[in-house]
């Protein structure tokens, strides 16, 4: 159907059309300070069950494990860790306490293998379980050494599922999955379990459909606090009850909870400036780390197959000045057992609460109702300009007076499209070329310098002004549709590539004025600030900043290194980060620098 | 006096008489300062009265001069005779001149006191004495007599109820309702010719001679079979066997019943039911770690029945109220198992267990079977109540004699891995030549307990530690009671069972021992039996893997489609010859299976394909039937079958309250006849009871029943729907309406209309306004003009 409207853009206020520069930077700052003032305590809600039949595990205990029986578990552990045969070692210790005890072998070269048991419920037929998981080495930030055994949380692991074989209360079986290789033995497990690739050999036994679980790291003999680790593949988080309920365990119990090693103490001794500052830097590297689409443990593999998870992860930074001995035996194995039988007492699936959320501390959230406002402000110049821009095309077709008869309908306004199209054929085709390249960042450099310099090489199109508008109409168009449909998929991917990519549009668009010093800056601007390597680099240093939570000093090497490493692990987990980068944000930012050259005043002024 | 209560306790009524008299004493005697001043006992009393004079006068205006001695009952100043309280706190009398002078005189010596001034005295202070006031006043005489008077006055009518018509009707009310119909043989009593009627006369004598014949025909037979698991569990099968005369199912005759329970037997006469099974299970039972069970049994519930074929109604509403009766019996939700939803008619999996040789025939219509399964059953002692109470030496209270005596304690029956009631009904031959047909009812209880102790490799149990009893009696109704123990596990372990055996027999390579529990010797005293066994180091535990094991699971995830997978491995050591396999799966509609997707591999190698030699598959239709698939197969290896489904978007009225919970897909069922030389007692076709059984050689029929499954289809997020709806709907109308104009609508400006003044705009209306009454005028004139014309014209 053609477009019968006839906007004009006469209709538009002229007062409008003098301030629309300060009103799309006016939405876009509102914008960033909106998702600034997510952190303050009016906007976030304080956290609560949804889940009534979550509750009954967090009252009493009723297993009590020896600190004698754990050191005997840990004592075998390490032998078999020092011989090499550790997935031997727990098998036997399964075995031997009469529960079913499985090994899968990871099929490559380095003979590794997963090892799972399944304690039997009594109560039901195999067909929900709970999973308890332990890889069994576990990353640590230290430079010595990148990967330590995973003592601890076997060990617990071990002592938990053995406490819980004979109990008659058990409805559902508990898998006890000990993973080769982090998350690729994961990975290759799942795969199995749930036999989604046809080569994937099956596994032995299987417990029904998983509901939920828990990973235990825990590389450390000893650990003053917990860190909750929930970022999964592409953004996705676990049901907010799981989350709540491991809090709430871990305040019964006092062991002082994190989020991205950031502890907020709730109580009143803080200051409300201090509480502030910590709530920004979780609210920030939340967004931050949710973006790259890479999870931050082996929980998030569960969560691509619906199996909400959350890693705990045993720290050693002491929360408290008074606090001087570390976390109790007791106190852990209760958090452990009170989640498994709040998670055994759950009837359905996690289905209440939410799954759409950011953190600002661990009692308090912010859901997708307030956080989808400041992208919405971000986003509206965009839309606003595409509709300036349509009405305007109206104004100056009646201008030219020509109309095009194609097929016996009218056109409303004409247009040399097969330039303009040939134009976007090109940018598309250059970052596809960026698609199949190895990903090293000195590659990047290279390509993106190819970039730079292609409109000297490949002389950009000459065009009038009413095609380069044209041609921002549809960028603004694929720009905003785009950025809709990623803050469904991954909001904070939307957010940080909304606020890389607007500030490029308004300053393609300002090309568009008649002074060769605008035009000069506009493209400078788009070689140094508005560059998506110079992003890259920002965003990483930014990130740097608020993990590390003093001053830094940008480190190239630094940024070569952490982007190797992740591009390395994100072919690992189905995540579609780069791609949506690769084949949308940089050819919409290529054909945005490329417009700056379309006008050439100077040409026209000579023709 | 006060000193005197505070010494002597006495009781609440004793103190009230006491202070009475008192009260009256000091009263009549002493003024009233004395008794304020000295009333230390009076309790209500105790207050200083009220002032006297203008202050008293305006608080109470009412008593006049009246002396106020005391606090009262209320506190107010009133006076009352009461037995309850009898120191009023005011005089009777107003103070006169003549009281005041004897108050004066009162206060002397009492002596100069005439009995006369004594009685004026008490009489200003009190209305009536105690005698006078508490004396019958005989006024219920009055009450009575007008009463009587009045109801002699009224004419009474019979009600309408006691006419003669009306208790007819009511009668044949009661007769109608069945309200407490009277049954049993003094019913039969024919109360004009005072004899029983003639019809029962015949049916008398008949019955006498069935009570002759069948009293000696029923036979009961309970047992219990002992297995020592590998995995430290052991395996507890009560069996319960009930043999009947087959008239019991004849309509139109009084029936005797002996030790067939009636309940059963209503349920099968009226339903036209030729055979039945029904079990109940918790658990699951493990294939690979505890081998074959005598009988196996889904999750949850079974039920199949082969229905005869020359009835009146038709097989389907058969179905239905038998699964209805037979729920209700056992408190079951079986119900859900009627329509023709859940329930399916299998060809080959279910072929009537019936020995007669008519019903061996495999050309025996399958229409006539109905098969279910509820997965989602749970199992509960609700359950075994109801199923105990059939048993024939199961007494009120716990007082249960025989081997039903170890069901007493029913949480402790439930504290097990796995816990399956059954119950089998069919007819059998009579014997060998099969001449004449008995029915079979055999119930079976079948626990697996986790044994193992603290101890690593060592089990031990008791009948109390398992049953929570022992079995205190014989019941004298069984004509045998045997425990028998399966010592397969000799080999492995070693065992240690108390008491001694009575003797020993070999079933293949397994050695079992019998204990005679209807024996002499046994027969008065309690048995009770312990057994330990421990695994002999020595030993490897693999040495007797079942022959075959099942395995199934389903793949996918999401809410789109799925599969399942089912791995049936053969132990290819024991079996050389192939076997044939029958596989049956029934799956709810809402999995919506595809045909093609079937496929069958080995387990070994995914790429060898086996044809199976028969497949049956019925499509599910919406809400209507759901999907079976039969496949038999031959096979020397283990295989795997596998299909996938896509599921169904179910209407939100379909889900149940809980619908992220998932959805049960029902076990698939493996039959298959296992070769003789199997270690396994299992159940016979011959004989239901083991004791047979054992005697004879097993044809080795089995039924495997694999794991059910748990699927989440895909569910709205009940939590809010209403608030998703209504405000998706408001912004996709508001949206849409803008968006609909604004492509199909050209928007144009209009010439600007020019601003009159007000006087112009009066002016146009006076001009409108002349304009139009010269227009009405005109038209008036013409229409005269007209008939001025026509009349001239005429």
């Amino acid at each position: 159907m053609p477009l019968l409207s006839n906007l004009l853009a006469k209709d538009i206020p002229q007062t409008f059309q003098k301030f629309q520069l300060h009103v799309y930077a006016g939405f876009f700052f509102f914008g960033l300070l909106g998702f600034v003032y997510l952190m303050s305590p009016i906007v976030s809600r304080r956290n609560y069950l949804s889940e009534n039949a979550l509750s009954p595990g967090l009252v009493s205990n009723d297993i009590y494990i020896s600190n004698e029986h754990i050191r005997d578990i840990i004592g075998q552990l390490r032998t078999g860790f020092k011989e090499k045969n550790i997935s031997d070692v727990i098998q036997s210790m399964f075995v031997q306490r009469g529960i079913e005890a499985y090994k899968q072998n990871l099929e490559d070269d380095t003979n590794d293998e997963n090892v799972y048991g399944i304690v039997r419920a009594p109560r039901l037929a195999s067909t929900e379980s709970i999973i308890l998981v332990a890889p069994l080495y576990v990353r640590i930030q230290s430079k010595s050494q990148p990967i330590k055994a995973n003592l601890y949380g076997i060990a617990h692991t071990l002592a938990i599922g053995f406490a819980l074989h004979r109990k008659p209360y058990m409805a559902k079986d508990i898998i006890l999955l000990f993973p080769a290789q982090q998350e690729n033995g994961t990975r290759i497990w799942l795969d199995a379990y749930f036999n989604t690739k046809p080569d994937s050999i099956p596994l032995d036994a299987h417990a029904g459909s998983i509901q939920a679980g828990l990973t235990l790291e825990f590389p450390h003999e000893k650990f003053y606090s917990i860190d909750l680790r929930h970022n999964g593949i592409n953004g996705q988080l676990p049901n907010l009850d799981l989350i709540n309920t491991v809090v709430h365990l871990c305040d019964k119990n006092s062991i002082p909870a994190s989020y991205y090693d950031i502890y907020v103490d709730l109580s009143s001794n803080e200051l409300f400036i201090d509480y502030m500052k910590k709530s920004l830097r979780t609210l920030l590297i939340n967004a931050l780390t949710l973006a790259t689409g890479v999870p931050s443990g082996v929980h998030g593999q569960f969560l691509h197959y619906r199996i909400e998870m959350i890693t705990l992860f045993g720290s050693l930074t002491k929360r408290d000045q008074y606090q001087t001995s570390p976390i109790t035996l007791r106190a852990f194995d209760d958090i452990i057992e009170g989640f498994i039988r709040s998670l055994n007492n759950l009837l359905e699936r996690f289905h209440q609460s939410f799954f759409f959320y950011f953190h600002i501390n661990r009692r308090n959230f912010v859901s997708i109702a307030t956080y989808m406002v400041p992208l919405g402000l971000i986003v509206a110049p965009a839309l606003i300009r595409s509709l300036v821009l349509y009405m305007s095309f109206f104004t100056s077709s009646e201008t030219s007076a020509t109309t095009y008869i194609t097929l016996g309908r009218t056109m409303k306004f004409d247009m040399n499209y097969s330039a303009m199209f040939l134009e976007i054929l090109e940018c598309l085709a250059l970052s596809y070329v960026l698609m199949w390249i190895p990903m090293k960042f000195t590659y990047l450099i290279i390509c993106q310098i190819t970039m730079f310099i292609s409109p000297i090489l490949l002389r950009p199109f000459r065009s009038t002004e009413r095609q380069f508008d044209y041609l921002q109409f549809i960028l603004l168009l694929t720009g905003s549709a785009l950025l809709g449909c990623l803050s469904l998929l991954n909001y904070s991917m939307a957010f940080l590539a909304a606020c890389f990519l607007m500030p490029c549009y308004m300053f393609a668009g300002c090309s568009k004025f008649d002074h060769w010093i605008i035009k000069y800056f506009c493209r400078f601007l788009f070689l140094t600030c508005l560059n998506p390597l110079v992003f890259l680099a920002l965003y990483h240093y930014l990130a740097r900043l608020l993990m590390a939570g003093e001053f830094l000093l940008p480190n190239f090497n630094q940024l070569t290194s952490d982007f190797d490493t992740y591009i390395a692990s994100y072919r690992l987990f189905n995540a579609w980060t780069v791609d949506v980068v690769c084949l949308a944000i940089v050819p919409i930012w290529f054909l945005l620098y490329r417009s700056t050259f379309w006008i050439r005043t100077l040409v026209d002024k000579t023709q | 006096m006060s000193n005197f209560l505070r010494q002597v306790k006495i009781t609440q009524p004793q103190l009230a008489t006491f202070l009475q008299h008192q009260c009256r004493a000091e009263a009549s005697t002493a003024s009233s300062t004395g008794v304020t001043q000295s009333g230390s006992i009076v309790l209500d009393n105790r207050k200083a009265p009220p002032p006297l004079d203008a202050d008293r006068m305006r608080m109470h205006p009412r008593i006049g001069n009246r002396e106020i001695v005391g606090y009262g009952l209320k506190g107010k100043p009133e006076y009352f005779d009461l037995v309850m309280f009898p120191c009023p706190s005011i005089r009777w009398e107003a103070d006169t001149a003549e009281i005041t002078a004897l108050r004066k005189k009162e206060q002397g010596d009492w002596k100069q006191l005439s009995v006369d001034e004594k009685k004026r005295l008490y009489r200003a202070s009190f209305r009536q004495t105690f005698e006078e006031f508490s004396a019958p006043s005989g006024v219920w005489k009055w009450a009575i007599g007008w009463t009587l008077i009045g109801i002699a006055g009224y004419r009474f009518d019979k009600p309408d109820s006691m006419t003669d018509e009306k208790l007819k009707r009511q009668l044949e009310f009661h007769i109608a309702a069945r309200q407490g119909p009277m049954t049993g043989l003094a019913s039969k009593w024919d109360y004009e010719t005072e004899m029983f009627s003639t019809k029962l006369k015949s049916c008398l004598i008949l019955v006498l001679l069935i009570h002759c014949c069948s009293t000696n025909e029923d036979v009961y037979k309970e047992e219990l079979y002992i297995r020592p698991l590998v995995s430290g569990h052991t395996y507890f099968n009560l069996l319960f066997t009930t043999v009947a005369s087959p008239d019991i199912l004849k309509s139109n005759i009084v029936h005797h019943y002996h030790l067939f329970p009636k309940v059963i037997a209503d349920i099968v006469r009226s339903n036209g039911v030729s055979e039945f099974h029904v079990s109940l299970t918790q658990g699951l039972w493990r294939y690979d770690r505890w081998g074959m069970p005598i009988v196996g049994a889904p999750p949850g519930a079974e039920v199949w029945a082969w229905f005869k074929p020359d009835e009146q109604r038709d097989v389907a509403s058969r179905w239905t109220s038998f699964a209805h009766e037979l729920g209700g019996l056992l408190c079951a939700s079986l119900n859900f198992v009627a329509s023709n939803v859940s329930s399916s008619s299998p060809y080959y999996s279910f072929r009537p267990q019936s020995t007669l040789p008519k019903s061996n025939g495999a050309n025996l219509d399958n229409s006539l079977l109905r098969y279910a399964a509820l997965p989602r059953e749970i199992v509960c002692t609700e359950n075994l109540t109801p199923w105990k109470k059939l048993l024939p030496c199961v007494a009120g209270g716990s007082n249960h004699k025989g081997l039903a005596g170890l069901l007493d304690n029913a949480p402790k029956l439930y504290n097990s891995d796995y816990h399956s009631l059954r119950m089998d009904f069919r007819q059998i031959c009579a014997d060998t030549a099969c001449t004449s047909t008995q029915l079979e009812l055999s119930m079976a209880l079948a626990i697996v307990v986790n044994t193992a102790t603290s101890k690593p490799n060592y089990n031990e149990w008791t009948f109390r530690s398992v049953f929570g009893s022992n079995v205190a009696q014989s019941c004298p109704l069984s004509s045998l009671t045997n425990v028998y123990v399966d010592l397969q596990l000799s080999s492995t372990h070693s065992l240690n069972i108390t008491p001694e055996p009575d003797y020993a027999i070999k079933q293949g390579t397994t050695p079992i021992v019998i204990y005679d529990l209807g024996s002499v010797q046994r027969k008065s005293t309690t048995f009770a039996m312990s057994c330990t066994h421990s695994k002999q180091p020595t030993s490897n535990t693999d040495s007797s893997s079942p022959p075959i094991v099942v395995h199934r699971y389903a793949t996918g995830y999401g809410v789109r489609d799925g599969g399942i997978k089912t791995v049936i491995k053969i132990n290819e050591e024991q079996n050389k010859n192939q076997i044939t396999l029958l596989y049956f799966e029934q799956i709810p509609w809402y999995f919506r299976v595809f045909l093609h997707t079937l496929k069958i591999t080995t387990l070994d190698d995914d790429t060898i394909e086996i044809k199976p030699d028969y497949i049956s598959y019925t499509p599910g239709k919406d809400r209507e039937r759901s999907y079976q698939l039969e496949i038999v197969i031959k096979t020397d290896q283990s295989i795997v079958i596998s299909f996938e489904f896509e599921m169904a978007f179910l209407k939100w009225n379909e889900f149940p309250p809980d619908p992220n919970h998932g959805f049960y897909i029902p076990s698939a069922v493996i039959s298959t006849l296992l070769p003789s030389k199997s270690n396994y007692i299992l159940r016979s076709l011959n004989s239901f009871s083991l004791n047979q059984s054992l005697s004879s050689s097993s044809d080795g029929f089995v039924r495997l029943y694999s794991e059910s499954l748990l699927v989440n289809l895909p569910t709205p997020d009940f939590s809010m729907p209403f608030n998703v709806i209504c405000l998706g709907c408001t912004a996709v109308a508001l949206a849409f309406g803008g968006l609909h104009n604004l492509t199909t609508k050209e928007f144009c400006f209009g010439p600007k209309r020019a601003q009159t003044p007000l006087r112009q705009r009066l002016q146009d209306l006076r001009v409108r306004l002349m304009a139009s009454r010269r227009a009405l005028a005109q038209r008036l004139f013409k229409r005269t003009s007209q008939k001025q014309q026509h009349e001239h014209t005429e």
